[in-house]
């Protein structure tokens, strides 16, 4: 019941916000000027006009008690946009951001290069550089959204290092299956085919157990924030989506 | 036998000072505690004692073998030859074999395997085997050098016993679990302690000098079944080795390989554990008798880019061992070969898995 009139709050707080400011941009954090916020409006709207999609940028100061995914898809699902669009999400009271995408462009922003953006958007998140972290989002999205084939370096990278660890094992397989076909001589160091049949007797024999030692080692669980994966926000639509700490 | 004054810690090998009243032992250097039966046992399984190699000699009862020597000027080996083969090439090398002596009187063998194949077979088991060697290089492959085929009658020391022997052997079991906080790893330590015997029919080590040991033990085994009473006539067919050591200096390689597989054949029994490591052993030989064989063996030896390579095939199973040459350009452009279109294809893969 809580939950839910949490939930109330925040989609009323969200009108609010959508109402209350532009069509892109939801700063209730206050992280930038009005000339930031234009220029990035600018670039925003080339982007939708472009790929008839919604582009929010959405930050907050309220903590938010849960996946802050689930807050920027809330946003987003509740806030009248296009069915098809992609939300940056910075909240400064987690000391979390996130990407968020919905609709068909999922296939476009899925969570691998959700993931690739917002390791882009780390370095200058973690350096307070917020409206430069918003222009890169643009900007990469544009660029995901102009090649979506596109691989990234790291995806080349992958591909060059698994090919050649896939193809040095497959030569070494090769190599040594002919190397070996070449042995035709082997040291007998047994004389197991002159055992006499049925000759092997056990006269005694016992296990004794001795000692035992136990090693403990301490499970390392990861201190960081992200996430990542596809999810479902509130109101049931689909969404792939990550995020990390900053 | 000496006062016990103290065990040894299976542990760390530190001295546990022994008391007579306690049913436990701590060791003060790991603090781990032990029954003292178990100390005991361990004690007992870790205390170095002689093996006991027994062999009967041989009778070594001579024949007049009335056959001459050849020797090869090339690679100095030696073959017995009736009068009538008295011609042709050294086995082991494929030069040309000279006179050397008149071998009058020779040891008798007990028993002599005659041949099972001809030198047709012989030969047709060796080409198999060549066959499908993709590194072996082609001029090798399709040389004929059959001609150079030859049938010996190779001389072996043959060892018989009853191997009593007792082992021990260390072995873990692994057990793993987490309590959500931390991992751990239990690894129990055990001692397996066994004794049994077995009985070794004609273990064959080869008297010959000239020959490669490891090429003749690669032919074995032999079927003993076959085998008959030793006959001069054997020799008007094939050319006999000259017996070159003796059978004291055979056994080594004969306890050896009986010593091993007694080990083999007791380890077998451990099962249920992770891992098994021989700790301590100790052999004794029953009933160690020898005796003198010529058993058959085809040999062919080819010199290639100025290094002879030398065949050896058994007369009766046919099974062949030899070395064989490296064609190392075409290991290396089809290696390569390889690791392109290897690369090439799951990088292809992986592109369209990505994309």
């Amino acid at each position: 019941m809580k939950k839910f009139f949490l939930a109330l709050l925040f989609l009323t707080l969200s009108f609010t916000l959508v109402c209350a400011d532009g069509d892109n941009i939801y700063d209730e954090a206050n992280l930038l000027n009005e000339q930031q916020k234009n220029i990035l409006e600018e670039n925003i709207e080339a982007v939708e006009d472009a790929y008839d999609i919604d582009m929010v940028i959405l930050t907050s100061l309220d903590y938010y008690p849960g996946d802050i995914r689930m807050w920027a898809a809330d946003f987003y699902d509740y806030g009248g946009f296009l069915s098809n669009g992609l939300i940056l999400g910075i909240n400064m009271a987690n000391r979390e951001y996130t990407i968020v995408s919905s609709g068909n462009i999922q296939d476009v922003f899925d969570n691998d290069k959700i993931d690739e953006i917002l390791d882009a958007l780390a370095s200058p998140m973690q350096n307070g550089h917020y409206f430069g972290a918003m222009e890169d989002f643009v900007s990469l999205s544009k660029a995901a959204l102009d090649n979506p084939h596109a691989l990234s370096s790291d995806d080349i990278m992958m591909i060059l290092l698994s090919a050649s660890t896939c193809a040095i094992i497959i030569t070494a397989v090769f190599v040594i299956y002919h190397l070996s076909k070449m042995r035709i001589k082997q040291k007998a160091t047994k004389a197991t085919a002159y055992i006499e049949p049925h000759s092997f007797e056990m006269t005694y024999q016992n296990d004794l157990f001795l000692y035992s030692n136990i090693i403990r080692n301490r499970i390392n669980r990861s201190n960081s924030s992200s996430r990542s994966g596809s999810f479902r926000g509130s109101s049931g639509a689909s969404h792939s989506g990550g995020s990390r700490g900053f | 036998m000496a006062e016990i004054t103290a065990y040894k810690c299976p542990n760390c090998g530190a001295d546990i000072p022994f008391d007579p009243h306690a049913e436990n032992l701590k060791c003060s250097y790991c603090d781990t505690e032990f029954p003292v039966n178990t100390l005991k046992e361990y004690g007992s399984a870790i205390e170095e004692k002689s093996d006991t190699y027994v062999w009967q000699s041989h009778s070594g009862e001579k024949m007049d073998l009335s056959v001459d020597e050849y020797i090869c000027p090339s690679c100095g080996g030696a073959v017995a030859m009736t009068e009538e083969k008295a011609a042709g090439v050294c086995p082991y090398c494929g030069s040309a074999i000279i006179l050397n002596a008149k071998v009058e009187e020779e040891l008798k063998p007990d028993i002599i395997i005659p041949f099972a194949i001809d030198k047709d077979e012989a030969y047709a088991a060796l080409k198999k085997e060549l066959s499908g060697k993709f590194l072996l290089p082609a001029d090798f492959k399709n040389h004929r050098f059959f001609d150079k085929i030859q049938g010996l009658y190779v001389p072996y020391w043959l060892f018989d016993c009853t191997a009593d022997c007792e082992a021990s052997f260390r072995m873990t079991r692994t057990r793993m679990w987490s309590d959500g906080q931390y991992r751990y790893t239990k690894i129990s330590h055990y001692l397996a302690l066994r004794r049994g015997q077995m009985a070794f029919d004609k273990v064959p080590v080869d008297a010959s000098l000239k020959l490669d040991e490891e090429l003749l033990e690669s032919i074995e085994p032999f079927d003993y079944t076959k085998a008959k009473a030793f006959d001069m006539a054997y020799l008007a067919q094939n050319n006999a080795d000259i017996r070159q050591e003796e059978a004291d200096a055979c056994e080594p390689k004969a306890n050896k390989r009986i010593h091993e597989s007694m080990i083999a054949a007791l380890q077998s029994t451990i099962i249920g554990y992770d891992g098994t490591s021989l700790q301590n052993s100790h052999i004794a030989f029953n009933d160690g008798k020898m005796a003198y064989a010529f058993l058959p063996v085809y040999l062919l030896s080819r010199t290639y880019k100025n290094k002879v390579y030398t065949f050896a095939i058994n007369g009766q199973s046919g099974k062949v061992a030899g070395d064989l040459p490296y064609d190392y350009p075409k290991l290396f452009l089809y290696g390569a070969l390889v690791f392109i279109v290897s690369f090439l294809l799951i990088g292809a893969l992986a592109y369209f898995f990505l994309v």
